[in-house]
């Protein structure tokens, strides 16, 4: 091994420079990034080369640098593959259009910015060798490109992720990055082609086949490796969630694999790692188990190599003169301006104040380590020359050293902490979600909303949702919808303005109702989806068609409320058998007694042991037979110790219709949980009539109570 | 319907506007590529002896290695010296006049020396570049 003692004093000196440069810049409040960035070029040409160039060829002769590459290339394998394995697919849906429009516009903004610049830096700073159209889309989507790992850091160190600027933040800088390395993925095949065109190098595949090639790939991905890649998850949860070295390996192995073919197929190695990674199970224990072996090597060891690497490629004494650094402020401003720019303005027309657009401005900007592994391909390729790489890579440091300082100046500390109160307020707030279909029906939706709340500080949403031939062009680009489509809900919103209820009205159009209203919720985090009666269109059954869907599929309680009549209630009843629904529609109930001041009867239907119909009614202490009353303070009256509740047990062989006789007499409201018992399962097409809510003269709300799979 | 119509339209605008400024761009003419590492001969070695600046090939043979940045270049001459000189590239025509680090034997601290290059292309041989050496402080 001619070289290893020099990798060894190589790799030594990395490590020392890049940790205590870190610790340095950790100390200004840089992230570690910044500081190992640094690192790579104090050890580089344009430092020790030029303050020790003796010292310098001894720790690094040209000859040896092979071994640190490759080296290098393995922690950017590793690292891609983190990232990928970090990458959460929830953040890429369900997060409203906001995020999507503000990821698309910090890609779209840089990329035609550095197009155009690229006309001006072509004739300069490229040659014949290099076509218009690789140079000038790799210098587009260098600049598209936000360094997501920095950007969650700092969001993570400043308590930011869980507030409104956080989570469109992130969610966008997730949805940038999937987006732009695709982009990368398809520009890298590009460039290749049109690069082995003109350099006549027949190794390489034709670009029809690389693109060819690569969409069999992720469907092979899909629909092979990933239900395969399953099975290793399984593994590991019958191991007692232990990563065992087997497990590991094979993980190991299929990154290797998706590296190879990527790399083969002409789309560089680090997609198929990063693919490689988004394709494994979303088992967080798995995927904590996975990172936790790979990351520390990779972070403390691999990546200050690829950073020492990429300043030894860079030698800052190029760009001398006026004309250089006027090339270099041209790019920093197209940078700059791409996407702070675009991002911002973006986030201000999808509703954010314009301080927390140019927050999210200045952090989408940060570029860090993705940038340099761009810039390493296009270097790699021969794209971009090396004083282009060299202004390139001071961009990236620039923007990303100047996020954490801009963003303190933007959205000072003691502003976050305001934000973060307001956050838990809104936080306490109750939500719920009524999605109006019918105008009449929204003043008594409000009402039972406002008196279903366990506390006086109330969210409501209205939302109506639109069929795409409702829409007009004009109606286009106002977010919330314009006046004729909130006319839907102006009843709904008359009504909050006479009892001071706090609605937000929303209108959009849609496609799949039950699917937007189920994401709709998950985003505004509602309590309670609450749903108008609605007479079906196909079936007899009411709970079917979009209410079916909702109550089967929502992350939330789910409420269908028929109204009969809009006065106050005064007698509730609650027929009541068992399970978690009735449970819920007692404690909805009990909630709606102590809201209106009405009187609550809780009839507790039970099979009887000498058969037909008895009856005894209790008044908090009742005198029923000893099996019965323990059951009734046990399982019930210990939840809900109401001494307004009323309980009147009744032994019968058919629930439905002792409920049905007992609902008719002086009930105004019944509130019901959502079960066979009461004629109420929700199905497709059902013929079933819903005998309480044909057969009852009183309003009736049902319940479907959320039962979280992770209890 | 129209909404994704109006998608597809706004996409497609967009693709095409970006297909159009490329191939507009497609016309530009960047330099000449010389990078790389070029074989030195005829008589370089007399030509510099008339100059103050000593070039001294010894057992090296006789390259010179062009790191090309665009229209800037930096060579790279493989004497015992390791001469670097840096210029640019006009067309075809290359022009190189910074020194780095030439002993100098009978002129001043300023002593430099010039290379003007030709660059001709052969369809069936490989490049040349054709010039000569001067010194302006001679």
């Amino acid at each position: 091994m001619e070289f290893l003692l020099t990798l060894i004093i190589q790799i030594a000196v990395i490590i020392i420079t890049s940790r205590v440069i870190g610790f340095f810049f950790r100390k200004i409040h840089q992230p570690q990034v910044v500081g190992e960035m640094v690192a790579g070029i104090i050890l580089g040409p344009s430092i020790l080369g030029w303050w020790a160039p003796h010292i310098f060829t001894f720790i690094f002769p040209a000859a040896s640098l092979k071994f640190l590459d490759t080296l290098s290339q393995i922690g950017l394998l590793l690292f891609m593959f983190i990232i990928g394995l970090e990458l959460d697919p929830k953040l890429l849906k369900g997060r409203g259009n906001a995020a999507l429009m503000i990821a698309m516009a910090s890609i779209i903004f840089p990329l035609i910015l550095g197009i155009l610049l690229s006309f001006y830096l072509y004739p300069i700073l490229s040659d014949n060798s290099v076509p218009f159209t690789a140079f000038a889309l790799f210098i587009g989507a260098s600049m598209s490109i936000t360094a997501f790992p920095v950007l969650a850091r700092i969001l993570g160190e400043k308590n930011l992720i869980k507030t409104k600027l956080g989570t469109v933040t992130i969610t966008a800088a997730a949805i940038n990055d999937v987006v732009a390395w695709s982009i990368l993925a398809v520009l890298v095949a590009i460039a290749r082609a049109s690069m082995d065109i003109n350099q006549a190098r027949p190794d390489r595949l034709p670009f029809w086949l690389t693109i060819l090639g690569t969409i069999v790939f992720i469907l092979i991905m899909i629909f092979i490796i990933r239900p395969l890649i399953s099975r290793l998850e399984i593994y590991f949860k019958n191991k007692g969630n232990n990563l065992t070295n087997d497990i590991l390996g094979a993980v190991l192995l299929l990154l290797l694999a998706s590296a190879w073919t990527t790399e083969w197929l002409g789309i560089h190695a680090l997609f198929g790692a990063f693919f490689m990674g988004a394709m494994m199970p979303r088992n967080k224990y798995f995927l904590k188990a996975i990172i936790e072996k790979l990351n520390d090597v990779t972070v403390v060891l691999l990546l200050p190599i690829f950073f020492t690497l990429t300043g030894l490629n860079t030698t800052i004494g190029l760009v001398n003169g006026t004309e250089m650094w006027i090339f270099f402020g041209l790019i920093l401003s197209a940078a700059v301006i791409g996407k702070l720019g675009g991002s911002a303005i973006a986030a201000k027309l999808s509703s954010l104040h314009w301080r927390e657009s140019l927050g999210l401005g200045v952090l989408m900007n940060t570029r860090g380590l993705m940038e340099l592994i761009i810039l390493s391909i296009g270097l790699e390729f021969g794209v971009i020359s090396h004083l282009l790489f060299t202004m390139m890579v001071m961009m990236a440091l620039v923007t990303t050293f100047m996020t954490t300082p801009f963003f303190e100046w933007i959205y000072p500390n003691k502003l976050i902490r305001k934000e973060l109160e307001d956050a838990d307020k809104e936080k306490q707030k109750f939500r719920i979600l009524i999605p109006v279909s019918l105008p009449s029906s929204g003043p008594g939706l409000l009402k039972i909303a406002s008196a279903i709340s366990p506390n006086p500080d109330l969210k409501v949403y209205a939302l109506h949702l639109l069929r795409p031939s409702e829409i007009s062009i004009s109606d286009l680009g106002e977010e919330n919808g314009n006046h004729k489509n909130l006319e839907a809900i102006q009843p709904l919103l008359d009504y909050s303005k006479e009892n001071s209820i706090t609605v937000s009205p929303i209108s959009f159009a849609t496609r799949n109702a039950a699917e937007d209203i189920i994401d709709f919720a998950n985003t505004k985090d509602a309590k309670i989806i609450l749903m108008g009666w609605h007479k079906p269109i196909l079936g007899e059954s009411i709970l079917s068609g979009t209410v079916n869907e909702v109550m089967h599929n929502a992350r939330a309680d789910v409420c269908v409320y028929l109204e009969r009549k809009f006065e106050p209630y005064k007698n509730i009843l609650v027929p009541f058998r068992d399970g978690v629904h009735d449970k819920g529609a007692l404690f909805l109930a009990r909630q709606i007694a102590a809201n209106i001041n009405a009187s609550l009867t809780l009839l507790h239907i039970v099979k009887p042991k000498t058969g037909g119909i008895k009856e005894n009614s209790l008044q908090l202490n009742p005198i029923i037979e000893a099996g019965k009353k323990d059951y009734i303070r046990n399982e019930i009256m210990e939840d809900f110790p109401d001494e307004n509740m009323k309980l009147r047990v009744v032994e019968s062989d058919s629930p439905l219709d002792t409920a049905v006789k007992i609902a008719n007499q002086n009930y105004d409201l019944i509130v019901v949980g959502l079960s066979e018992t009461w004629g109420l399962e929700p199905s497709l097409f059902s013929k079933r009539h819903e005998r309480l809510a044909r057969e009852c003269p009183a309003s009736l709300l049902i319940l479907r109570k959320y039962i979280s799979s992770n209890i | 319907m129209k909404i994704i119509l109006l998608y597809i339209i706004l996409v497609g605008i967009l693709f095409v506007s970006l297909l159009k400024i490329l191939s507009i761009g497609d016309k530009l003419k960047a330099p000449l590529n010389v990078s790389g590492n070029w074989i030195i001969i005829n008589d370089f070695g007399k030509e510099v002896k008339k100059t103050c600046a000593q070039i001294s090939f010894k057992n090296q043979p006789p390259e010179m290695f062009i790191d090309q940045s665009g229209k800037y270049l930096k060579a790279t001459i493989n004497d015992s010296a390791k001469t670097q000189l840096k210029g640019m590239i006009d067309q075809d025509t290359i022009t190189l006049n910074k020194i780095f680090p030439l002993r100098r034997d009978s002129c001043g601290s300023t002593a430099s020396i010039k290379l003007i290059l030709k660059v001709v292309r052969y369809e069936d041989k490989n490049d040349k570049l054709l010039g000569i050496w001067s010194d302006p402080q001679c």
